[in-house]
């Protein structure tokens, strides 16, 4: 056979490979759709899911990376040209890729699926998957090509010098902003899965010296041997969540680690403060380490378990609560799927990422496209799993657990019947014997999502490995794995928020912007800590959970932001000459901003007290105005009235600021199309890369 | 046991556990005339400016 035949049958070869997984891909989905009345098994969804990423990275991607942006392996990165060893490093791509995956992987993905699964698991499922391909890759890999060729340039900094220095202050205002809401809304997650819960406490509040005595081994015994110290510490925490068990059991240990919420509440915020302040290398850092092994094995292994357990679905594709009155949050299909959903579909927050560390290590250019579409697509993977995992518990306990004590009641028989007659039964039976196998004293109101992922992840996994018996050890083992990397988050953020609001008041007076300037690190930790800690507090006092009015706040700033990276993107394709792809940027741009001032707008004025901030308000000051609130409740009644009008602020605030970025680049981009403005890229100079491989 | 060995010698990448020598070597090329610190100090300034920059997500 010569050459040239040879090369026929591989391009036919392929040519067959990607119709098969097509025809796969889409017979899985036909399936998802067809079936409507009888449970689906877990497969036909991984299965879908992976056809389409695989469809999506090898021709959607290459399209962006060869026709749009023109990745040039010729050209030499920042990573190669600046190289210092230190900020700079050209490094391996497969350990960028984990790098990437590890900084953008949170617990977003894995709460915001379970939230939306109270709609059933297709709206959720086909938003991540669709979400992900066209939105959220196209943003982190468009956002990490631009700041290559800009010496891994920030979000911020890319937007001042592209767009304007109103985009650019907006866009270091709103970081600031969403980091709180965000800080807070994943501490109210934490919150709810330990109230009442010693095991869970007391596994968390070992990770602390754990994590302590990683710091030190890291410091001054084994300098910068990052796997040894985590492997002690993994011992070390997986001790803890096996001793756990006893202290649950025993009476005395118990009451030692049993709190009500509201105690919680305020020792996370004291934690956050003193962890925000200590120094990087006793806490944060060797959690960090030993938080990111957990979580990437933890992934690892649901993967297997699912592949291994294959479960059926036993949540409906579509419940009744698609009319927008569920129990878990308020509101319609759109746009309330596609805010709950952020993290896995399009998250904003990664733009950050991928304009922070990773541009810089980055060797070749087209490497981008693995490192920025790919780890998105693994993300969006996540997403999936959660909602698996979510999607396999009988549909009556999901609600159970994810239902508010003051949607439901907090009497058992009441609370199941309530469920019960929406279609999903359950009775107090079933609830008393899923919180005996897991080991927790209730499992009724639960609410943020961790603990029904935990029951879904624990479900899995005890039927892979250990059987019912298994089934505390893994649901507390899932409990510790969020709650571990929560408070990472909690403290890196704090951290982060701390020098970002630095920097901003920098500006003001300059010695708040020296970070080693203490009483500016006092004041600076204190206002950020003390933002989210107002927010959190307001969550776990609200009579709603907290969760019905924080979550989707958070995803509305989530989403402002990837419309902020997306307008950066879109604004860099003008001036690039690639108008006619602009396309790629801006579809999802516009489909984001429609989401977030839709959703922005029914938070704010739906005439629905539990959908509308302002409705609520107003019912609650006719409550009290009609003398309807008794005596001991009108204080905390009045500052609930106080904390809505605040949140529909907020949310006036972030839809105020979509739209000011929107304006600001509009101007610029008619600008440039009607050739009123010579565009100037601020690239770096070209460099040819003498660096092999492409 | 190749396959792990391999596996292995890239977690220790991702750890960053190579970091040092990598700099090291880079500094006696580029700066022979520089002191290198030592590699506590290294660490710990990795540390300070990894964490002074958004590097997890929600």
């Amino acid at each position: 056979m010569n050459a040239e035949s040879a090369n026929a049958g591989r391009r036919w070869g392929r040519v067959a490979l990607w119709s098969a997984v097509s025809v796969l891909g889409a017979g899985a989905l036909g399936a998802i759709a067809l079936a409507r009345n009888e449970p689906i098994n877990a497969m036909w969804i991984i299965v879908a899911a992976v056809c389409v990423y695989l469809i999506g990275y090898r021709f959607y991607s290459r399209f962006i990376a060869v026709r749009v942006m023109e990745l040039d392996s010729a050209r030499a990165t920042p990573a190669e040209r600046l190289d210092d060893g230190r900020d700079f490093v050209p490094t391996n791509k497969w350990v960028v890729f984990g790098h990437h995956f590890a900084a953008i992987a949170g617990p977003g993905p894995l709460m915001g699926p379970t939230l939306a699964a109270q709609l059933g698991y297709l709206p959720g499922t086909l938003w991540i998957v669709t979400g992900a391909v066209l939105g959220g890759c196209v943003q982190d890999f468009v956002i990490l090509f631009a700041s290559i060729r800009r010496d891994g340039k920030s979000l911020g900094q890319m937007a001042k010098e592209e767009v304007g220095p109103l985009a650019g202050f907006t866009a270091l205002f709103s970081i600031v902003s969403i980091l709180i809401i965000l800080l807070a809304v994943v501490a109210l997650v934490v919150t709810n899965a330990l109230k009442a819960s010693p095991w869970g406490t007391f596994t968390l509040a070992m990770t602390i010296p754990i994590a302590m005595l990683m710091g030190i081994y890291l410091r001054f015994l084994r300098p910068g041997r990052v796997l040894e110290a985590s492997i002690l510490g993994f011992a070390l925490v997986m001790a803890s969540v096996i001793g756990g068990q006893y202290v649950a059991e025993s009476p005395r240990l118990a009451s030692l680690f049993t709190y009500d919420a509201r105690s919680l509440a305020l020792m996370i915020i004291a934690y956050g403060f003193a962890a925000s302040v200590l120094p990087v290398w006793l806490l944060l850092a060797p959690r960090d380490y030993l938080s990111t092994f957990v979580k990437l094995g933890t992934i690892f292994l649901l993967a297997i378990g699912i592949l291994v357990v294959r479960p059926q679905l036993a949540m409906p594709a579509l419940t009744r609560f698609v009319d927008g009155t569920g129990p878990v949050f308020a509101g319609s299909i759109f746009p309330f799927c596609f805010i709950t959903i952020a993290c896995g579909a399009v998250s904003g927050f990664h733009s950050l990422i991928s304009s922070g560390t990773t541009p810089k290590l980055i060797p070749k250019e087209t490497q981008a496209r693995m490192v920025g579409y790919g780890s998105m697509l693994l993300e969006s993977f996540v997403g999936i799993m959660a909602m698996v995992a979510a999607c396999v518990l009988q549909p009556g306990i999901y609600f159970a657990i994810n239902s508010p004590a003051g949607i439901v009641g907090t009497d058992p028989v009441a609370a199941t019947a309530t469920i019960s007659s929406w279609g999903y039964s359950v009775s107090p039976g079933d609830m008393k014997q899923m919180a005996d196998t897991v080991g927790e004293q209730t499992m009724f109101a639960r609410t943020g999502g961790a603990p029904s992922l935990a029951v879904g992840i624990a479900h899995i996994f005890s039927n892979t490995l250990g059987g019912r018996h298994l089934m505390a050890i893994w649901y507390h083992f899932a409990i510790m794995f969020e709650a571990l990397f929560i408070l990472t988050v909690l403290d890196a953020g704090s951290r982060v928020g701390r020098f970002m609001l630095q920097d901003l008041l920098g500006h003001f007076w300059r010695p708040l912007g020296r970070t080693s300037w203490y009483p500016g690190v006092l004041l600076t930790g204190t206002l950020i800590v003390s933002g989210w800690g107002y927010f959190l507090y307001q969550g776990v006092m609200d009579p709603l959970g907290g969760i019905n009015s924080l979550w989707p706040l958070f995803g509305i700033a989530n989403q402002l932001l990837a419309s902020l990276a997306l307008c950066v993107g879109t604004t860099i394709l003008i001036k690039m000459g690639k108008a006619r792809y602009a396309w790629v940027t801006l579809a999802p741009m516009l489909w984001l901003v429609l989401v977030t001032q839709t959703a922005a707008y029914q938070k704010m004025f739906h005439t629905d007290a539990r959908i509308g901030f302002l409705a609520e308000a107003d019912r609650l000051s006719g409550l009290v105005a009609s003398g309807q609130v008794p005596a001991d409740k009108i204080a905390a009644t009045e500052r609930l009235i106080f904390n809505n009008r605040l949140d529909a602020g907020v949310t006036a605030l972030f839809a105020v600021l979509v739209l000011v970025i929107l304006a600001d680049s509009a101007r610029e981009w008619f600008a440039i199309l009607s050739r009123r403005k010579v565009p100037v890229l601020c690239e770096a100079e070209y460099v040819p890369s003498a660096l092999g491989g492409d | 046991m190749n396959v792990l060995v391999r596996l292995w010698r890239f977690l220790q990448e991702l750890a960053g556990e190579n970091a040092y020598a990598v700099y090291c070597e880079g500094m006696r090329a580029r700066h022979p005339e520089r002191p290198i610190p030592t590699e506590e100090e290294f660490y710990l300034e990795r540390l300070a400016e990894k964490y002074a920059r958004p590097n997890r997500c929600c």
